[in-house]
């Protein structure tokens, strides 16, 4: 079966290599990824800070003290004058106020520094870290990343101020608890995060597919399918060596893109990025993974398997509408609504807070082929875990990989499959489980 | 029924089967083909020929009735039935952006064959249908004269005991005919294969074939020799006129005489 396979997919590879315009497409999008990034990176530079606008911080410090030292007092006296955090507006508020303010939600962000704070931090024998509380408004991506540099400056207080006087006093006395008020903690995160698997899926994935479903459709408008069903090969094993040109060309794209990413990243921290924005950037990606609170290297692997499948389902969405299609212009009409529903995927998570809605609904929305992943993706960055929802979600994946293949497998063997098209399918019924031969 | 390449028994086909767009396209249709002759179908458009021909090279399955090729059932032995079998279907195309070479080439490797049978096969069919010289030149620059002699060098890949071939003279010019004639001539004899021809050009089924089959409406109504259904239903004039009267004899059904 693979020798079969094999000889399709390396025919196909040898027909991209004769047609300028499909070694184009190819090599097209790690073209654009640089020039975005060039772009990104030029706007970064120049985009004045005056653009960002003030962010107010209430600020309510009920620490006691202890011992002659307030470590809230030092706290805060380090958020005013660190260079990430001290052009913040910073108000004062009292304890009394804490309950209303967090029902009312009337701050953007809210900083409690409980009266324990002091004590806890000087107890050595104490286990727990002494917390300070910070509430915050996650509808506003410039509160997101307020939090993120006040949570930087915790660890500032640490090193700067907790080592200094007292040598070598275990560093993770102080720990932050963050909470977002709109949807949930980091659900913004969560949410811009979830642009990441879209972006792969645009970038990676729909070079391959255009070339995947032009190996199909070309067969049918070059007259040279029949011949191909003329040999003494298993029908199945035309759409086993279409679907492997596919992952070829995917992988091929993966490995592309990564390079380029990698020499533009690269680039732009050593030639375009000042020294001190680079430590700025290193030491945010830090926080953000430890603010997600689980391994990363156990969530890259469940995301990259993720994204094998999504880019398979793709692959054999393309193999299958392509040989519904009866020319190119037909099957790109069709293929177009397979690149709008990841779009449609992720609008709906900006605008539907699917985190809230109950259990089964997030089974379902989870299993619909290739936006499931999306919606997977978005559920474990909220939840800061990989949760079943999201396992599960990598199973229905594979699933419709299946019922694809299984749909093209049975289209191909069908008798129709020379003069079927779109129109004739729509127009007909019993559309789903084609027609065998009898 | 040793002798026989191919055997149809009641061999029928209905398109739409159960629907008002219900077409019988083959009717209890029997056929034998001899081993080492030349058979030619002759009949209006919608006859039954490429039908025929598809049923037998197992692109399409019968509706009832049943078929043999060189005694290999076609439903049931379909993949050793299209390992014996070389066809040239009537709307072929090759892949116009790889040269002759890679074209055999690329259906040698389907075939099964070896590297060095590969290379020897698609030298001698080349040569055999005189495109020695663009052999490396990509498809799209060739006429269409050429292309259609280049697809009877790929239905020849493997060295099929039988070649099924539809319409090979359509939609080419009367010198490429001529050619391609004669290279079917050629292949036929030389190589002594089965050759099952779907046509409607008259000289091609006087000069070549040993004998023909008239179809009408998915019926073999006459089978001869070319010259003894001149002679039968000719009515002095040549197989054309034969054929005319045999396909419009009892009327002109649409599509029949077209």
């Amino acid at each position: 079966m693979f020798r079969e396979a094999w000889i399709i997919a390396k025919k196909e590879i040898k027909l991209l290599f004769k047609s300028t315009r499909r070694i184009l497409l190819l090599f097209s999008m790690p073209l654009v990824i640089l020039f975005i990034f060039a772009a990104g990176v030029f706007i970064a530079g120049v985009m004045p800070d005056s653009m960002d606008s003030q962010i107010e911080v209430t600020i309510i410090n009920d620490d006691a003290g202890f011992n002659n030292q307030n470590w809230g007092d030092n706290f805060y006296a380090l958020l005013k004058s660190m260079e990430n955090t001290k052009s913040y507006e910073y108000i004062n508020e009292t304890i009394d106020k804490l309950d209303s303010l967090i029902e009312e939600g009337k701050f953007e962000i809210l900083i409690y520094i409980p009266a324990n704070f002091s004590q806890i931090i000087n107890q050595s024998n104490v286990e727990q870290p002494s917390v300070i509380f910070i509430y915050y408004d996650n509808s506003n991506a410039q509160n997101e990343e307020a939090v993120l540099n006040i949570s930087y400056t915790t660890s500032a207080v640490n090193q700067l101020v907790i080592y200094v006087d007292y040598g070598l006093i275990n560093l993770n006395r102080v720990s932050i608890t963050s909470t977002g008020t709109s949807k949930g903690a980091g659900a913004l995160i969560a949410s811009l995060l979830t642009m990441i698997p879209l972006y792969l899926i645009i970038f990676l994935v729909i070079p391959p597919l255009t070339l995947v479903l032009i190996s199909v459709t070309i067969e049918r408008e070059q007259k040279t399918l029949e011949s191909l069903l003329l040999q003494p090969i298993d029908r199945k094993n035309i759409i086993a060596g279409k679907m492997l040109y596919g992952v070829i060309l995917v992988s091929f794209n993966i490995v592309t893109n990564l390079i380029t990413v990698s020499l533009a990243v690269a680039g732009s921290l050593l030639f375009v990025i000042p020294e001190d924005d680079r430590n700025e950037i290193g030491s945010t990606i830090q926080s953000i993974i430890a603010e997600t609170g689980f391994s990363v290297w156990f969530f890259i692997t469940w995301f990259i398997l993720g994204l094998i499948l999504v880019s398979i389902i793709v692959i054999a969405t393309a193999v299958l509408f392509s040989l519904m299609a009866k020319d190119e212009r037909e099957a790109n009409m069709v293929i177009s609504s397979v690149i709008i529903l990841p779009l449609l995927g992720t609008l709906l998570i900006m605008f539907v807070p699917i985190g809230d809605l109950p259990g089964i609904f997030q089974y379902i929305l989870v299993g619909i082929p290739l936006l499931g992943y999306l919606f997977a993706v978005y559920l474990s960055f909220l939840a800061g875990e990989i949760p079943i929802v999201s396992w599960l979600s990598l199973v229905f994946q594979f699933l419709w990989i299946i019922v694809i293949i299984w749909l093209a497998g049975r289209l191909i063997e069908s008798e129709g499959i020379l003069e079927i098209s779109f129109k004739r399918i729509l127009s007909k019924k019993n559309i789903l489980f084609f027609r065998r031969k009898k | 029924m040793e002798s026989l390449a191919v055997s149809t028994n009641n061999l029928t086909k209905i398109y739409n089967q159960g629907k008002a767009s219900e077409v019988v396209a083959l009717n209890n249709f029997n056929l034998g083909v001899k081993k080492g002759e030349i058979y030619g179908l002759l009949g209006g458009n919608g006859a039954g020929k490429t039908t025929t021909v598809r049923i037998l090279t197992t692109m399409i399955r019968a509706t009832s009735g049943n078929a043999k090729v060189l005694g290999y059932d076609i439903i049931t032995n379909s993949r050793e039935v299209r390992q014996i079998v070389g066809c040239l279907p009537q709307d072929a195309g090759l892949y116009e952006e790889f040269s002759a070479i890679e074209n055999l080439d690329f259906i040698a490797q389907l075939r099964g064959l070896d590297s060095e049978k590969r290379k020897e096969q698609r030298e001698e069919l080349i040569q055999l249908v005189g495109l020695e010289k663009r052999k490396n030149d990509r498809v799209e620059t060739f006429s269409g004269g050429m292309k259609r002699r280049l697809m009877i060098a790929r239905s020849m890949i493997g060295n099929p005991e039988i070649l099924f071939l539809d319409e090979p003279t359509a939609g080419i010019d009367v010198l490429v005919s001529r050619k391609v004639r004669e290279l079917i001539k050629q292949l036929a004899i030389n190589k002594k294969i089965t050759t099952i021809v779907s046509t409607h050009d008259m000289i091609f089924a006087e000069r070549l074939c040993d004998r023909v089959g008239i179809i009408r409406k998915g019926k073999l109504v006459a089978e001869d020799t070319p010259s003894a259904i001149v002679e039968k239903y000719g009515d002095g004039g040549d197989l054309e006129d034969a054929v005319v009267h045999l396909i419009g004899w009892v009327g002109d059904e649409e599509g029949e005489l077209a």
